[in-house]
């Protein structure tokens, strides 16, 4: 037989000491050269412990001893010991039978688990060919279905065009002055400044106003801004602003909604200017600013995204709130007809649309997310492909921000991609989940206040963590869902606060003509109120009654318990902020939060601001 | 006439352990009697012997000792334990019925003579 050179060399410095045990034993015997050779080379090849080897040569050169003493020649005896290789090889098999019951447990246990995980690596590698070969087909282009929306209206008809020539005035050196409105009156440090920037800016108010009675926005959405708002962004901020390249079909959730933040500060202007106005007598103003607010919600609620609805309803509750302020401080300043525009501007169904939450754009989020990262057979089904896996990373930047990422390099891609591909939910599993979520959000919406029950939302939406399996398996479901109870709760509250703005408008037109308020609310109907707005806490008619000639208007707040119009300590907004059964019982367990919704949501009188 | 080795798979171990019966013995004591008490049928070299007495030993069928101090060098004995003259006993009856049943139907005896002649 051959022997490797390199292979014996490493065996002889490997069991060096085993081999001089076996040496020595051998040695004992006497035996001529060749015999303790082939004695040693078999020894040797057995690579048993050291202990075995000593003990199986002494044997063998026992049996040589005993062979040459019998008479048989040195050449008979090594030509029937046969081949050493084999003979090594045989006694290795049957010495290691003679090991302990543990070690041979041990063994046979790490001989199945390399077994295993060799099948295990082999079917993964199985796995990671077949993930590397998904691709996702991509066949709606939502951005485009967005914009085709309003592709029918001319340019010149546009809103957008016409905002974006209001962005300078509203510079990054005046937001100091802009720090505190709308809340800034008459007597404040900041109202002399206030007044200053307004009539400096009085020109683009009337741009906003002007692209506010527009009917459209007519801004198309994009990845990237469009070139006139960055050249105003540029003015404004006296600084470059980033133009990134438009895509043709970018993914749904990468595009941007500049409008939404623009509009926030042009309704804060529009609302402090209306109290200026106010102050200034000029009941026209504070009319046309309002109708521009409502214009403002109204364009920002036209795409169809939740935080579009999000922004558009805080926008009216500030509307409103102010609105029922600017009644009780300056009522004189507005004229009978400018107190039933404003009404009817609140009470108009274009209002109770942009109050109302819009799920259609966080569907769209989801197939968008589906449809770039899913293989499609054409039945609802597909898996993950290594495009979707990079997308993870997009989407988790967005909603797990905090989260430890995948850096995506080749490595990451090959091993942690097809694992990711195995652990969660295929398109058919995600997708019916999101199903079942939005299916239970709409049932939220559909809900008033009074009778919103998140039970089965929560369940669902609580059951994609249960467990750590659970949460990888539908991780894009539990990040594209939107915090449907809190969102329609807002909703809510701003159709109750817009409620309590008509019903303030309605008392005063009352007041004018009658000469004293009403003593019922069923009073104002159908003359000044066509009817008595519901409470949004309990569904009962909204509270009233007149304290020293003067109307409490209140709602029983998000504790269920009519106080009798008195608010919580920290003031009336914190009993009008919904919140989940279990959070209610936790906030009124401590003191903070029992000063914040213990009392009733008051909106007549007017309360002072408070911390909130 | 030397046995196949599927067929010494299965004689050799119980002729040692038959052997041992008897007395202790040694390896090369082993080897020397099967050849000569079979006439050479039972034949093995060390390769066979070696690993068959490890093997029986590892199932607790035989037992080994060094003895020194008896002959001029040193002899590992083998014996057999009380598992190994249970299993002896048990082997020998199948063997027994084995040989019984091969000369009922005309493998072995003098019937079997004529055999493929």
């Amino acid at each position: 037989m051959k022997r490797d050179p390199e292979a014996s060399r490493a065996a002889t410095v490997g069991h060096a000491a085993g081999a001089r045990r076996a040496d020595s034993s051998v040695d004992s015997f006497g035996l001529p050269a060749p015999i303790t050779d082939i004695i040693t080379r078999t020894v040797r090849s057995t690579r048993l412990w050291r202990g075995e080897r000593a003990e199986v040569a002494r044997e063998l050169a026992s049996h040589f001893a005993e062979g040459l003493a019998a008479g048989r020649s040195e050449r008979d005896l090594i030509d029937s010991f046969g081949d050493a290789g084999e003979t090594a090889r045989l006694i290795r098999r049957a010495v290691k039978r003679r090991r302990p019951l543990v070690w041979r447990a041990a063994a046979r246990t790490a001989k199945g688990a390399v077994v295993a995980t060799l099948a295990v690596v082999a079917l993964f590698v199985v796995y990671a060919i077949r993930f590397s070969m998904g691709d996702p087909s991509v066949t709606r282009n939502f951005t485009a279905e967005l914009n085709a929306r309003h592709a029918h209206v001319p340019a010149s008809e546009r809103a957008w065009p016409v905002y974006v020539r209001a962005v300078p005035a509203f510079t990054r050196e005046s937001q100091e002055v802009r720090g505190e409105w709308p809340g800034v009156r008459p007597g404040d440090e900041a109202w002399d400044a206030t007044v200053g920037w307004l009539t400096a800016n009085a020109g683009a108010l009337a741009i906003i106003r002007d692209a506010a009675s527009r009917p459209t926005l007519g801004l198309d959405v994009s990845n990237a801004h469009d070139p006139a708002y960055v050249a105003a962004k540029a003015e404004a901020n006296g600084e470059p602003y980033e133009l990134t390249e438009r895509e043709e079909n970018p993914t749904l959730i990468t595009i941007l909604l500049p409008q939404l933040g623009e509009f926030r500060q042009f309704a804060v202007a529009l609302v402090q200017d209306a109290s200026v106005a106010a102050h200034e007598g000029d009941g026209g103003r504070v009319a046309a600013n309002m109708a521009a607010v409502s214009g403002l919600a109204r364009h920002a609620a036209e795409q169809p995204f939740l935080i579009s609805s999000l922004v558009a309803i805080a926008i009216t509750q500030m509307q409103c709130e102010h609105l029922m302020r600017l009644l009780a401080d300056h009522g004189d300043a507005f004229s009978d007809a400018h107190l039933r525009e404003l009404a009817h501007l609140l009470g108009s169904p274009r209002t109770e649309d942009a109050l109302r939450i819009d799920f259609s754009a966080e569907i769209a989020y989801f197939e968008d997310f589906v449809q770039r990262a899913y293989t499609d057979d054409g039945r609802g089904g597909g898996r993950l492909t290594p495009e979707g896996f990079r997308f993870l990373s997009t989407l988790e930047s967005i909603f797990a921000p905090d989260a430890v990422g995948v850096q995506h390099d080749v490595l990451a891609d090959t091993v942690v991609g097809p694992l990711a591909a195995i652990v969660m939910g295929d398109r058919r599993e995600i997708t019916d989940m999101h199903a079942r979520l939005m299916g239970e959000a709409q049932a939220i919406a559909s809900q008033p206040l009074w009778r919103m029950d998140t039970a089965r939302f929560d369940a669902l939406a609580d059951g994609l963590s249960s467990t750590p399996l659970r949460t990888a398996r539908y991780l894009p479901v539990s990040w594209i869902i939107p915090v449907a109870p809190r969102s329609h709760a807002a909703s809510q509250v701003a159709i109750g606060t817009r409620d309590a703005a008509l019903v303030a408008i309605a008392l005063e037109l009352h007041r004018r003509r009658h000469g004293e308020y009403p003593a019922a609310l069923g009073d104002l109907v159908p003359v000044f109120l066509p009817a008595v707005p519901p409470d949004r806490f309990d569904g009962n008619p909204l509270r009233y009654a007149l304290r020293d000639g003067r109307p409490l208007l209140y709602s029983i707040g998000v504790d269920g318990i009519d106080d009798a119009g008195v608010p919580p300590k920290k003031g009336p907004r914190g009993a009008g902020q919904w919140r989940s059964a279990p959070e209610l019982a936790a906030s009124l367990a401590t003191r903070m939060g029992r000063d914040r919704h213990i009392g009733d949501w008051v909106f007549l009188p007017v309360f002072e601001p408070t911390e909130e | 006439m030397r046995l196949e080795r599927e067929l010494m798979r299965g004689a050799g171990p119980v002729a040692v352990l038959r052997l041992l019966s008897v007395r202790p013995m040694y390896g090369y004591e082993l080897i020397d009697t099967l050849a000569s008490r079979t006439e050479g049928v039972l034949a093995m070299g060390q390769s066979t012997l070696y690993p068959l007495l490890y093997n029986l030993e590892a199932k607790g069928l035989i037992q080994a000792e060094w003895r020194e101090g008896e002959a001029a060098r040193p002899r590992k004995y083998y014996s057999l334990t009380g598992a190994g003259k249970r299993r002896l006993e048990t082997d020998s009856k199948q063997w027994a019925a084995l040989a019984r049943a091969m000369t009922a139907l005309g493998v072995i005896g003098p019937e079997a003579e004529g055999v493929g002649a």
